[in-house]
């Protein structure tokens, strides 16, 4: 499941299963809590009094039937052993007051994963291939034609251009021409950055996802395990654990190894650095899996089931949090080293005076000028 | 002989009047022609690259708008922006500064070559000497978009809604005539008890 591409659907249907799993296992305790206060399980002793055994069917996902001891008052007792019209309102009564359980049950259910799905709408809207494809697209469409097509001395100039003399033709082969190879690798930096950047928010996402996956099918997996043993025993008897996958413990080193330049203007080396940080991430979840932490789910009550789920929602938001914060604290640093780099000068080549008819023959003559 | 340097069949003419101590000889000749070269065919080549880099930087900022948007608003997706955006004015910069070198260096090598005599000749030799390089006008730069301009490709971001489980109308259809179905059972109940008690009250 987690190295797969998160199911949106599924999750949304693995969370509704559990809001109605979470509201009949309420209904089927308190239904069977309420025979117990009542001392009319027919599995208890038989009460004194006049009485009749009818059975009352509980539980929606793994039904029962239970068998309950009707109490009559002196001088009411049925005509026969089962069957006239006061007997069938009174089966009807009871069945009804269980009915009745399971539909407040349901509702419940039903707020507790409304509850849920409006607490996880940020991790759940956003698609990581979203993510992926705009790497994918900045590297095919920007990063691999700037670095292959714009080469080192592009206009065949360099042998030339020693021949110039003067302030502008200085100007030209010295801040523009020959600048123009650390502009073109501090660009394709700068565009491994956006793709670090957003490899890193696809890593965080598919974390989430499928650390939320993981906690709704355990959920589900615990509810439906209780559910069944209720449909055995007719009672609680033991807590259901699952375990589930809380992955994320490999971001932290993912993004460590983003290259940020450690205060040096020097970047241009660190593209490849970058490049490889950014297919990192890209490939995170689907192959370091193992490297995740793992949680326990636990609960013999939907109670249990419900507090557990807010709690370990709480853990995940609050990883996910802390992987945002990590990023943006990377991203601060690229962002501030692309800034100082493009101030000076070397993100892109100065505007040569040329360009702008800044020309005399005093600023561009060539060696061959007569004295 | 053409007379503009950005048409096939240029030639420089010279002209004994211009004084202007630029250069002289055939090496000066040589290096004009080289700048004529990079102006008219290697700077206009790599501007119209870097203006297509830029347009495609630019059409960028809707994913990266989009995406940021699907993670509310994350701010490690907004320093993504910002820089995408230093990168844009880095490339639009480059790719306006290519385009006006290549009118620049054309425009001076060409003016220059008018000066001497031996130059003039042998910037024509070099020029006639490549009639592949030449054989096209120069070629139109494409205006490199800047921020406030509208979009090349509009980008369609997929729904960030949850899908609809398949077959949920095949469910509701189904419902829908199994209800119609109960009520007109339960209808025919009720004619069939009301059609009991005439005939009882009736006997």
């Amino acid at each position: 499941m987690t190295g797969a591409t998160f199911d949106r659907l599924a999750f949304e249907q693995t969370l509704d299963d559990v809001g109605a799993m979470l509201g009949d296992l309420w209904a089927v305790d308190e239904a069977l809590k309420l025979a117990d206060a009542n001392h009319i399980r027919a599995s208890g002793d038989a009460p004194v009094s006049p009485y009749a055994r009818v059975g009352v069917d509980i539980g929606r996902h793994y039904p029962f039937r239970e068998s309950v001891y009707i109490v009559y008052p002196e001088g009411e007792e049925p005509a026969g052993p089962f069957g006239s019209g006061g007997d069938l309102d009174k089966w009807e009564g009871s069945q009804a007051v269980v009915d009745q359980l399971a539909e407040t049950g349901r509702d419940w259910g039903r707020g507790v994963a409304e509850s849920i799905r409006s607490a996880v709408q940020r991790l759940v809207r956003p698609v990581p291939q979203t993510f992926q494809e705009a790497v994918e697209l900045m590297r095919t469409d920007v990063i691999n034609p700037l670095t292959t097509l714009v080469g080192d001395d592009f206009a065949m100039l360099s042998s030339h251009l020693s021949d110039w003399e003067g302030g502008a033709a200085d100007q030209f082969a010295d801040y523009f021409y020959n600048q123009v190879e650390i502009g073109v690798r501090n660009q394709a930096f700068a565009a491994e950055s956006v793709c670090v950047g957003l490899a890193g928010s696809k890593a965080i996402v598919h974390l989430g996802q499928h650390s939320l996956m993981g906690l709704v099918l355990s959920a589900k997996e615990v509810l439906e395990g209780q559910l069944k043993q209720r449909q055995a025993e007719h009672q609680p008897h033991e807590m259901g654990t699952s375990d589930w996958l809380l992955l994320g413990a490999t971001f932290l080193a993912l993004v460590a190894a983003i290259p940020t330049g450690g205060g040096s203007l020097s970047i241009a080396a660190a593209g490849v650095a970058a490049a490889g940080a950014t297919s990192a991430l890209l490939e995170f979840g689907a192959s370091q899996v193992e490297d995740g932490e793992t949680s326990t789910f636990e609960a013999l009550t939907a109670e249990d089931a419900q507090s557990q789920l807010f709690d370990r929602l709480g853990d995940i938001t609050e990883r996910v949090r802390r992987h945002w914060d990590d990023l943006e604290a990377t991203m601060s640093e690229l962002r501030g080293l692309i800034t100082e780099v493009d101030s000076q000068h070397l993100l892109y080549p100065r505007r040569p005076r040329l360009a702008d008819g800044d020309v005399s023959p005093g600023g561009f003559h060539h060696e061959s000028q007569p004295a | 002989m053409g007379k503009d340097p950005d048409q096939p069949g240029y030639e420089a003419s010279h002209d004994p009047g211009d004084p202007r101590p630029v250069g002289s000889g055939t090496e000066f000749g040589a290096d004009l022609y080289a700048l004529y070269r990079a102006g008219r065919v290697h700077f206009p080549e790599k501007a119209i690259l870097y203006s297509q880099l830029t347009s495609a930087v630019h059409d960028f900022e809707q994913r990266v708008e989009f995406l940021r948007s699907s993670v509310g608003g994350e701010f490690a997706v907004s320093l993504v922006e910002s820089i995408r955006s230093d990168l844009h004015h880095a490339l639009r910069q480059t790719a306006v500064a290519m385009r006006d070198t290549g009118t620049a260096l054309v425009q001076i090598s060409t003016d220059y070559a008018t000066t001497d005599l031996d130059a003039t000749a042998e910037f024509n030799r070099l020029v006639n000497g490549h009639p592949g390089l030449f054989d096209t006008s120069t070629p139109h730069v494409p205006r490199p978009p800047s921020g406030d301009d509208p979009y090349g490709t509009p980008y369609e971001p997929p729904s960030l809604e949850a899908p609809e489980a398949p077959g949920w109308w095949l469910t509701e259809w189904m419902e829908d005539q199994a209800g119609g179905l109960l009520d007109d059972i339960e209808e025919g109940i009720d004619v069939g008890v009301e059609t009991v008690q005439n005939w009882w009250e009736n006997r």
